[in-house]
């Protein structure tokens, strides 16, 4: 089985993408035999109410029966905006998503705020992975609308370092780290508690440009098939994967990179 | 990549999405197409070793030699054109002679691997030509300059001018304008060569090929396209770290599809990861994987595979 751990349904308002609705999506996987794929809006990030976005996302998965088991809806929620605590309600119980995905530096909030950690710990009480992301473009490629953590500015992109303080805040939660770019060096103590931590990297990021010496490093039940679509193309995530010499990845490993991992985590 | 059937039925029992559609998308089931279209079977890998591949600019040093071929064996990559620079604050010819040297040693060892380019600083215009001469004499294949001068400076028409002579590619390291480049790296790159650049230069000397680096690694790939586009002694390479969706598509609308080269510049998975995700036919992959910088290098006659 082959699940994609990281794409998106929407518009990106900067640029145009094309993979942008869930039957474009659809295409893709099926293209490339692809089974399942984890999503949330992509332009619902924007939003204020992202709630809005959540809503929409459900409506256009309920809207075709080929899409049913195709994909695993995740919320996005900002703990900054009202009424947050029943969004996240609604969106685990009433409306099945399976996970989060938060953006910090879209919504403006740092990784020690309250109402974050807050929001971690009710996700880990249910059992629901929650998803950072390093970054969603290159900063070097951005628009002067976008966020200003910028490459080469006092405030430069996120490296794996700047997800550590909720990870520290709140060890016990399931964490999916995605689109993994720049520094990946962590302190020895953040380290330690990042190897005994519940998480998972997706294969879609710059900085997975040696898994097989990845996996030695974090072990192989770490890493899960991720594409970032539609912003990056859809193969070289996997690229990383089918690409190990069976010495750096018997057949079991690929398959819990494939999907096997991220089932667990998502648990389905 | 072979993709395990999916026990469907299993699947659905097990997610919620099934209910939570039933919930809110009820409405709406019924009204589109719902049949299945039949999977495709995709061997990943097999589409990856199809292709003869050319990298036609990356870099590599003695600390690395072996793990880039052993990449390059993993991707096959057959062979690879090295084109090390120097960095900002430049220093005198004899930092470029040393990284020459470093380049002429390493296609010595690596014949079948590398081929090289040598790398000059247009500010010390008579010994710039008389390294060029050293490095062809050596073996070296091409010209790559960094962010010393720009393209479009008068200091570089002397080294234009012997690359005609002697029919080798004029390759610069690109940047493009942008919001980071106006706010941020203009200070650090200030001779950075844009698109514009390259246009001046290309329309001042249309017997010379140019090849614009690594187009969409850190720069608007649309921005470069549009500015590049109808300059015909202009080819482009797509290499580099940012594999963003329509990259190669886009380029392949601007450009004429025999003028485009891979390249990883080190990151080899998404160089060839976009490459094949995009809908380039079977011919133009090939082309660009390697027809064309070995047509293109057959022109100043040389065989480089
Ligand atoms: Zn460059
Ligand atoms: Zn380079």
């Amino acid at each position: 089985m082959l699940l994609d751990l990281n794409a998106y349904v929407g518009h990106w308002p900067f640029q145009q993408f094309r993979i942008t609705t869930c039957e474009k999506l659809l295409g893709k996987m099926n293209e490339y035999g692809a089974d399942v794929s984890v999503v949330s809006s992509l332009h619902g990030l924007f939003y204020k109410n992202v709630q809005s976005a959540n809503e929409e996302l459900i409506e256009e998965l309920g809207s075709n029966r080929r899409f049913r088991d195709r994909f695993i809806p995740f919320a996005v929620i900002n703990p900054t905006y009202g009424a947050w605590r029943e969004d996240f309600e609604t969106c685990t119980t009433k409306l099945g998503m399976k996970g989060l995905r938060l953006y910090p530096k879209y919504h403006n909030y740092k990784l020690d705020e309250p109402n974050l950690i807050e929001l971690v710990k009710r996700a880990r009480d249910r059992g629901l992975p929650v998803a950072f992301k390093i970054r969603m473009v290159d900063s070097r490629t951005t628009s002067w609308m976008d966020i200003p953590y910028i490459f080469e500015s006092p405030q430069q992109e996120w490296d794996l370092k700047d997800v550590m303080p909720i990870i520290r805040a709140v060890p016990d939660a399931k964490y999916i780290i995605l689109n993994i770019a720049n520094s990946m060096v962590l302190s020895p103590e953040d380290q330690a508690l990042l190897l005994k931590t519940d998480f998972i990297f997706d294969t879609s990021g710059k900085s997975i440009n040696n898994l097989a010496g990845q996996i030695k490093t974090y072990g192989k039940t770490k890493f899960a098939w991720g594409t970032h679509s539609p912003i990056l193309d859809y193969l070289t995530g996997l690229l990383r994967v089918e690409s190990l010499r069976p010495t750096e990845a018997d057949a079991a490993t690929k398959e819990l990179i494939r999907s096997g991992n991220a089932k667990r985590m998502i648990g389905i | 990549m072979k993709a395990t059937p999916i026990n469907r039925r299993k699947f659905v029992t097990n997610t919620a999405l099934s209910a939570m559609g039933l919930m809110l998308g009820q409405k709406l089931l019924g009204a589109a197409a719902e049949t299945e279209p039949a999977r495709g079977s995709y061997d990943l890998m097999k589409e990856v070793l199809k292709y003869r591949k050319i990298d036609t600019h990356t870099h590599a040093n003695p600390n690395n030699f072996s793990t880039v071929i052993d990449t390059a064996d993993r991707l096959g990559i057959q062979k690879m054109v090295l084109v090390n620079h120097a960095y900002p604050p430049w220093g005198g010819m004899d930092v470029y002679r040393a990284i020459n040297d470093g380049i002429i040693a390493a296609v010595k060892k690596y014949p079948d691997r590398f081929l090289g380019y040598f790398t000059l600083n247009p500010t010390f215009p008579k010994e710039s030509l008389e390294e060029m001469k050293r490095c062809l004499d050596q073996g070296l294949v091409g010209c790559k300059v960094y962010t010393e001068v720009k393209i479009s400076d008068p200091l570089y028409n002397p080294i234009i001018e012997k690359c005609i002579e002697h029919k080798l590619i004029v390759h610069v390291h690109s940047e493009c304008d942008g919001y980071f480049r106006r706010m941020w790296d203009i200070k650090i790159a200030p001779n950075a060569s844009l698109p514009e650049d390259y246009v001046i230069a290309a329309r001042r000397y249309p017997e010379a090929i140019f090849e614009y680096a690594h187009i969409g690694t850190g720069n608007d790939f649309e921005w470069a396209c549009k500015v590049l586009t109808g300059t015909p002694n202009i080819y482009v390479n797509a290499g580099a770290s940012d594999n963003e969706e329509p990259l190669i598509d886009t380029v392949l609308k601007y450009f004429d599809e025999d003028k485009i080269f891979f390249a990883s510049d080190g990151s080899y998975y998404q160089s060839i990861g976009k490459i094949l995700a995009s809908r380039a036919t079977d011919a133009q992959r090939r082309k660009i994987f390697s027809e064309n910088y070995i047509n293109m290098m057959k022109k100043g006659g040389r065989h480089v595979a």
